[in-house]
């Protein structure tokens, strides 16, 4: 029999070329798509992700499916009920294993809109016979688009309107009136400080504000109460280091430095912010204040046996702006369906994104969660009378000096923006900066991320 | 040529999973790079840039604290268990079972459990200073000096080290003891000059794998704090992992990353290099 010796030169020159052809496949580019073929007769199945509303009393998706199939049997929905967040969205997309549809809050979004990895829309909404962008109020239509360009549709409760909620009692406790609520951020202070109330421990048991709360956790909440936005109109510059912005954290920390850091730390811990949680600390009324959208009233109702809280002894007003007496309002928050430019299944995926503003799947949402989109044929088709609190919502932006859109403060670094809003807010309060040096560092560094993002886009 | 085929696997993985990922993200540290749009060259900017930066620095500093003292407070923790669970007692294996439980919980679930643990006004920790009546209640993980602390002090422990320390002492030859014994040396300094000497390969080896992975620890304050409050528990691979995978600053990761692996590489050499000094192998270096 005869052997083939491989010499060692051989031997690395096969392990180097096969090693370099794995490589090579492993590195190749998967070309993304336009959004691939049209409608067809043969079935076709729509990948939809989507962390919210998903399971049990709150499943929106279910139902909103069945309808959907009743109307296009030859598409499936194959819904995958995962939370969408930015990171996996980047891996999936760059991996070709992202699904057809993502549903998720606009905020996270922004960066991938800004890089082109969601689909442009706008062919197929000038294509789409059944589909009216016109039926959205207000601004809220922009919270899909970058650039001008339409990436995402608001669907649900999109472009939700927060505002300052108070509990009556607790306002008319430090003198406030408890119709009007508090008009401006001393007497917000203010009355947070007489609110404040300790155990024998020194435990804080009861809180008036807190700024870090439902909504206030996020950079996007405070444009619209400083009256000045953090990044300039071309989206060229942060403008963290401003006085507006300086003097807004200053009264930020001063809540949290007011009532103790460690006790108000240890106090959101028991009485966490997300009034869609029964032990949140405003549902159960340990919080006077909070800062909320229009889901809010909805949320509520659907507790009210395991918190107690009369629906009509909570108030709704514009927030307090540093601006003072202006009454401004945003639709940085809600939900949206996006695209990933990966799909291959565009039109059907559309058909899906369509279905989901319809009438009839808001009338679902508004029956499980009594909250709803500001939609002009919604508005017509359901009673807001019956959730005490939410009629204030839907008239709000109809009152409002100004209307925020999600486009002016949303930016390409926009995670980055988040995490170094939290640390500025962290290291101010705990005193480790002064807020304008806090401000000033943070936006040297957001700068820095936004020139890189400008140079990749030249 | 068979012995080429079974390490072909090996060499391979290296290849393609170790030594290319390590140098594309060498190329990519001089560049800009959001896995989107192609890389842009940028020179030393991106290391410039960390420099320049008091998070990074500062994050360095919490990393450099979190090595200086959890490494060898671990060595230490780890050999004395090592030495008590050497001792033939009844019910050994339930003991040594028992010290090695806390090393098989996920660094997730350790952070989930200890979130509770740590809380100003829920946590175990000030519930039992406050049974205890002890006026030393403290806001644990909201004080950005005291939550470094308390990440160092959850982290040192046994863990793996000790199982290896346990299996060096069961090698020291039972003759160097006799000897000792025979010259009339007491439990100590059989410990200093028999039982240590022995045990310093073992040392060598947990050393210098406690060192790797003190420098890239991260789940804990991840989880716990978010590497908060402001920045006091922010690790130097937090900022990396941050960085490449929710800002997407590819490059701005890849120069971090290398500038982390330059110095394991330099404390690993330093380490080596002291270890002939150090370091008694039985059977000759």
């Amino acid at each position: 029999m005869q052997i083939q010796r491989f010499s060692r030169r051989q031997f690395l020159s096969l392990a180097g070329a096969t090693g370099s052809a794995a490589l090579l496949a492993a590195c190749a580019v998967v070309p993304a798509t336009d959004g691939g073929a049209g409608v067809t007769a043969e079935p076709v199945t729509v990948q939809v992700q989507s962390g919210w509303c998903n399971s049990g009393d709150c499943d929106i998706w279910t139902p909103s499916i069945e309808m959907f199939n009743e109307k296009y049997p030859n598409i499936a929905i194959d819904m995958i009920r995962v939370g969408v967040s930015p990171v996996d969205t980047m891996t999936a997309v760059a991996g070709g294993s992202a699904p057809d549809v993502y549903h998720r809050y606009v905020g996270g979004f922004a960066e991938l809109m800004a890089r082109g990895v969601m689909l442009p829309l706008d062919d197929l909404i000038a294509g789409d016979e059944d589909f009216d962008p016109d039926i959205y109020l207000g601004s809220q239509w922009d919270n899909g688009k970058w650039d001008g360009i339409t990436y995402g549709i608001p669907v649900l409760e999109g472009g939700a309107m927060p505002a300052i909620c108070w509990h009556k009692h607790l306002i008319e406790e430090v003198g406030g009136d408890p119709e009007v609520g508090p008009t401006s951020w001393q007497e917000m202070l203010e009355w947070s400080r007489m609110l404040l109330q300790y155990d024998d421990d020194g435990n804080l048991i009861q809180a008036g504000y807190d700024p870090k709360d439902a909504y206030g956790f996020t950079a996007i909440a405070w444009p619209v109460v400083f009256d000045e936005n953090y990044i300039t109109e071309d989206k060229r510059t942060f403008t963290f280091d401003s006085e507006a912005w300086a003097q807004g954290l200053e009264i930020i920390a001063e809540f949290w430095t007011d009532a103790g850091a460690d006790q108000m730390k240890a106090f959101s811990d028991q009485w966490p912010y997300w009034t869609g949680y029964p032990s949140s600390g405003f549902n159960n009324a340990k919080r006077a204040m909070i800062m909320n959208g229009n889901w809010m009233p909805g949320a509520m109702r659907r507790m009210v046996e395991e918190t107690g809280v009369e629906l009509d002894s909570i108030g709704y007003g514009f927030h307090p702006n540093l601006n003072e007496g202006l009454k401004a309002i945003d639709f940085g928050t809600g939900h949206t369906l996006f695209m990933p430019n990966s799909t291959q299944v565009a039109e059907e995926g559309f058909k899906f994104m369509v279905h989901m503003t319809s009438v009839e799947v808001a009338l679902v949402e508004f029956e499980m969660r009594a909250a709803a989109m500001w939609s002009k044929p919604l508005l017509d088709a359901i009673d807001l009378s019956s959730v005490p609190g939410l009629q204030w919502f839907f008239d709000a932006p109809l009152e409002a000096d100004r209307l925020w859109s999600p486009n002016e403060f949303l930016t390409p670094v926009q995670s980055q923006v988040e995490l170094l809003w939290t640390r500025a807010i962290d290291e101010t309060i705990v005193g480790a900066k002064s807020a304008a040096d806090a401000l000033a560092d943070i936006n040297t560094e957001l700068q820095q991320g936004l020139d890189e993002y400008w140079e990749t886009q030249s | 040529m068979l012995p080429y085929v079974f390490i072909l696997p090996w060499i391979l993985g290296v290849l393609l999973f170790q030594a290319y990922p390590i140098l594309d993200a060498f190329y990519h540290s001089f560049t800009v790079y959001d896995v989107f749009q192609p890389a842009k060259w940028v020179g030393l900017r991106n290391y410039r840039n960390l420099l320049e930066n008091s998070h990074t620095r500062m994050a360095l500093q919490n990393t450099l604290l979190y090595v200086a003292v959890s490494v060898p407070g671990g060595l230490v923790v780890g050999l004395l268990q090592a030495l008590l669970l050497n001792v033939k007692v009844r019910g050994l294996q339930l003991f040594r079972t028992l010290a090695i439980v806390p090393g098989t919980v996920p660094a997730a679930g350790a952070a989930a459990v200890s979130i509770f643990i740590w809380s100003p006004s829920l946590g175990l920790i000030n519930s039992i200073l406050e049974w205890l009546g002890l006026p030393w209640r403290q806001s644990w993980l909201v004080d950005p000096v005291m939550v470094k602390w308390i990440f160092i002090f959850m982290t040192i422990q046994g863990g793996i080290g000790m199982l290896i320390f346990l299996a060096g002492l069961q090698n020291v030859p039972q003759e160097l003891y006799d000897a000792s014994k025979i010259d009339g040396a007491h439990s100590m300094q059989t410990l200093l000059n028999v039982t240590l000497p022995m045990l310093t390969p073992y040392t060598l080896f947990n050393l210098l794998t406690s060192l790797i992975g003190a420098f890239q620890y991260f789940t804990g304050p991840m989880l716990m704090t978010g590497g908060g409050p402001a920045g006091g528990s922010t690790f130097y691979a937090q900022i990396i992992y941050e960085s490449a995978f929710i800002l997407f600053r590819m490059g701005h990761a890849a120069a971090l990353a290398w500038i982390l692996f330059v110095i394991c590489v330099v404390i690993v050499v330093v380490v080596f290099r002291s270890s002939a000094s150090w370091v008694y192998y039985e059977g000759g270096n």
